[in-house]
């Protein structure tokens, strides 16, 4: 009966040399099977020194809030990915643009998903019932969302103004 | 931790098994469910004497003298007593119900003068040399003349002195003494130590003296924050002034003036009415919110827009606030209280708003500024509420409930946030306990929610006088199934006769043996009845 780690493997064929089977009927692979790493990405930067960070956890914080609070508000053509989760769901202006462009990446992810290339699938792929969102940019430069209700093989489009 | 409750079996099991990582002392603290301090000697006969605390390490009890001039410090040790009956628990001896049975007095020092009063309320203890400060002050006076530097509206004392004692043997290594000034004394609220580090708030003068606990004893000054946040501040500004001096009286070419002018120069550290600068403290402050307030908008207009509602309308207000209270949030950041002149002395100023700022010693520059009411402050006081209540290095004092490492704690603020109306006086009301006090909770394990579950209107970890009702205090075991372990009664042993008189009572916990002091006095009479309570 092997056991479930009895056969990983090791990176150096000369580990458990010295391992004798318990079952002397049943002999085990005495040499492991060998593994070498083909890249050495993940291999630590050298000279690499792991210290405690001088600074408590608390004053961090406030750091870390004070440069958030200090940096002025960037465009929404950059990508905007906050350390703090509610910073997408703020009702400013600013931070409804990212809304929309997040929202808009979530579409494409959720198509990719179940395997659909472009909107123009949506119809032939009649077992999903779910509400999706797209955006169209208006000619002013926003944004404005519409939701894309997909019921069966049908789907409507409705504008949605309630942004 | 342990499979059974028995604590024999928790012996055994303890030689087996190690404790999960990191919760070795959690483990430790599990045998105090079976160690309690379950009895009670009544009415103990002691010396009359106001016990104010055991010290972190268990190893000093401190009182003071009634007439609050001398310091008594005991050293707790334990009944000893021979028995030749069989009982398993035979007969206390009649000499048990004394105090000397359980404290043998070390020495008693004389720290105050003739009309001096030793402050029975502030004690700050430095665990790894073992000395003790304490202050002795005049009368306070409330209507004192103003004087150059000094906040209007704040009383004055004569004269504070704060001393640093050796606990060993009670020589008094090192004293300093502030003349006609003001430092909030009680509880330990205008003094904080970290490490080596202690923070004295001088109210009527807006300064933050830092001085420094050395191996020898002595208090060396570090640094002093207020009008002048950088050490060589204060020289710059003298120099500049000075050279300023010299090319006015040239100008008006009179020799005697230059001469007068420079003697005064030299002799005017502090500003006067005619020095319209602001202090340093107060202009890192003001340069800090005007930046944040520019920060906050893109565009120019919305900008000097937004300056003019959020700064420029309440510039004075700002430039009126005064430090209330400074804690150490680590060796180079202080937290610090700013509010209104009305609020700084008494303890009734809940209802005015207040500030906190977080400044870096270091860069002298202010890190964070929040009001009171601000939810970012209360969501890092709920997840961090341990790293606000620095201690440094004694073990037991990190282990000290607080609803950032105890859910149950945690249980207990979430109810509260719940069941208040408005979420902002909420946040107020939690607020007020920054910035905490100095080693005002005791690191007895017996107030520790994970093991124990008590009332905490009738009695909880921090040093304060509490109400004493006639019913005895129930601790009840956290773990199933959840049996009552202990009961403290801190009244006589029949109930009191007179119900009517309002009785307080304090209560001092030994922090690592089963023993506890409960000390019940009424509002004026002196005589207090003074229970202890140990296992058997």
């Amino acid at each position: 009966m092997g056991s479930i780690l009895g056969d990983l493997p090791s990176f150096d064929p000369h580990n458990f040399s010295q391992l004798r089977p318990s079952d002397p009927s049943n002999p085990s692979r005495m040499v492991p099977t060998t593994y070498h790493p083909t890249h050495n990405r993940t291999l630590p930067p050298p000279h690499q020194v792991i210290t405690t960070e001088v600074k408590n956890i608390l004053i961090r914080s406030f750091y870390q809030r004070a440069e958030d609070k200090m940096r002025p508000k960037r465009p929404a053509s950059e990508h905007l990915a906050g350390e703090h989760g509610n910073k997408h769901f703020r009702a400013s202006s600013s931070a409804q643009v990212s809304d929309s462009l997040f929202a808009s990446n979530e579409l494409t992810r959720r198509m990719r998903l179940v395997g659909l290339t472009s909107l123009s699938d949506i119809p032939t792929f009649f077992e999903l019932k779910w509400i999706v969102s797209k955006l169209d940019p208006l000619v002013d430069g926003s944004w404005q969302r519409k939701v894309i209700v997909v019921v069966g093989s049908k789907w409507k489009e409705r504008n949605d103004r309630a942004i | 931790m342990f499979s059974s409750s028995n604590v024999t079996c928790r012996v055994f099991e303890r030689q087996i098994r190690s404790s999960p990582p990191g919760a070795s002392v959690n483990r430790a603290r599990k045998f105090y469910e079976n160690l309690v301090p379950s009895h009670t000697l009544y009415d103990v006969e002691c010396p009359d004497h106001c016990f104010r605390k055991f010290t972190e390490d268990g190893l000093f009890l401190i009182s003071f003298s009634r007439n609050h001039q001398e310091l008594v410090v005991y050293r707790p040790s334990w009944l000893t007593y021979t028995s030749d009956s069989d009982d398993t628990l035979p007969p206390l001896p009649r000499r048990a119900s004394r105090f000397d049975s359980f404290f043998t007095q070390l020495y008693s020092v004389n720290l105050a003068s003739a009309n001096e009063l030793i402050c029975k309320d502030f004690f700050l203890y430095f665990p790894s040399r073992r000395f003790g400060l304490f202050a002795t002050s005049t009368a306070q006076i409330h209507d004192s003349a103003p004087s150059p530097g000094a906040v209007p509206g704040v009383p004055s004392i004569d004269k504070i002195t704060f001393v640093l004692l050796r606990l060993d043997d009670g020589v008094v290594l090192d004293e300093r003494v502030f003349l006609h000034d003001f430092v909030n004394l009680a509880y330990n609220m205008g003094v904080f130590m970290y490490d080596d580090l202690v923070a004295i708030l001088s109210l009527r003068y807006q300064k933050i003296h830092l001085l420094q606990i050395r191996d020898s004893g002595h208090l060396v000054d570090a640094r002093a924050i207020g009008y002048f946040c950088r050490e060589d501040d204060e020289l710059f500004l003298n120099s500049n002034s000075q050279a300023m001096m010299m090319t006015t009286t040239q100008d008006k070419n009179k020799q005697q003036d230059r001469e007068d002018d420079g003697e005064n120069g030299l002799r005017h550290t502090q500003p006067n009415a005619e020095n319209s600068f602001l202090s340093g403290i107060k202009q890192r402050l003001l340069s800090f919110i005007f930046r944040e307030i520019w920060n906050e908008e893109p565009d120019n207009t919305m900008r000097v827009q937004s300056l003019k509602k959020k700064f420029y309308f309440h510039f004075q207000d700002y430039v009126d606030l005064i430090i209330w209270k400074v804690q150490f949030l680590d060796r180079h950041h202080l937290l610090i209280k700013f509010g209104s002149v009305d609020g700084g002395v008494g303890r009734n100023a809940d209802h005015l708003p207040a500030f906190f700022a977080v400044y870096n010693m270091e860069t002298t520059d202010i890190v964070a500024f929040y009001q009171n009411s601000a939810e970012d402050l209360y969501q890092l006081f709920e997840q961090f509420s341990d790293h606000f209540t620095v201690s440094s290095s004694s073990p037991f004092m990190n282990f000290v409930t607080s609803h950032s490492n105890s859910v149950h704690a945690l249980e207990q603020l979430k109810y509260l946030k719940n069941k208040s109306n408005s979420f902002s006086q909420f946040v107020k009301k939690m607020l007020v306990s920054l910035p905490f006090s100095c080693q005002s909770q005791s690191p007895s394990p017996y107030f520790d929610q994970s093991l124990f579950r008590f009332d905490e209107k009738l009695i909880s970890a921090a040093d304060r006088h509490r109400q004493s009702s006639d019913n005895p205090i129930k601790f009840i075991s956290r773990r199933k199934p959840e049996t009552l372990k202990f009961k403290i009664k801190p009244g006589p042993e029949c109930g009191s006769a007179d119900g009517r008189s309002k009785k307080i009572c304090s209560f001092l916990f030994h922090p690592h043996l089963p023993l506890a002091i409960s000390i019940q006095q009424t509002l004026f009479m002196p005589p207090s009845v003074v229970n202890i309570h140990f296992r058997r």
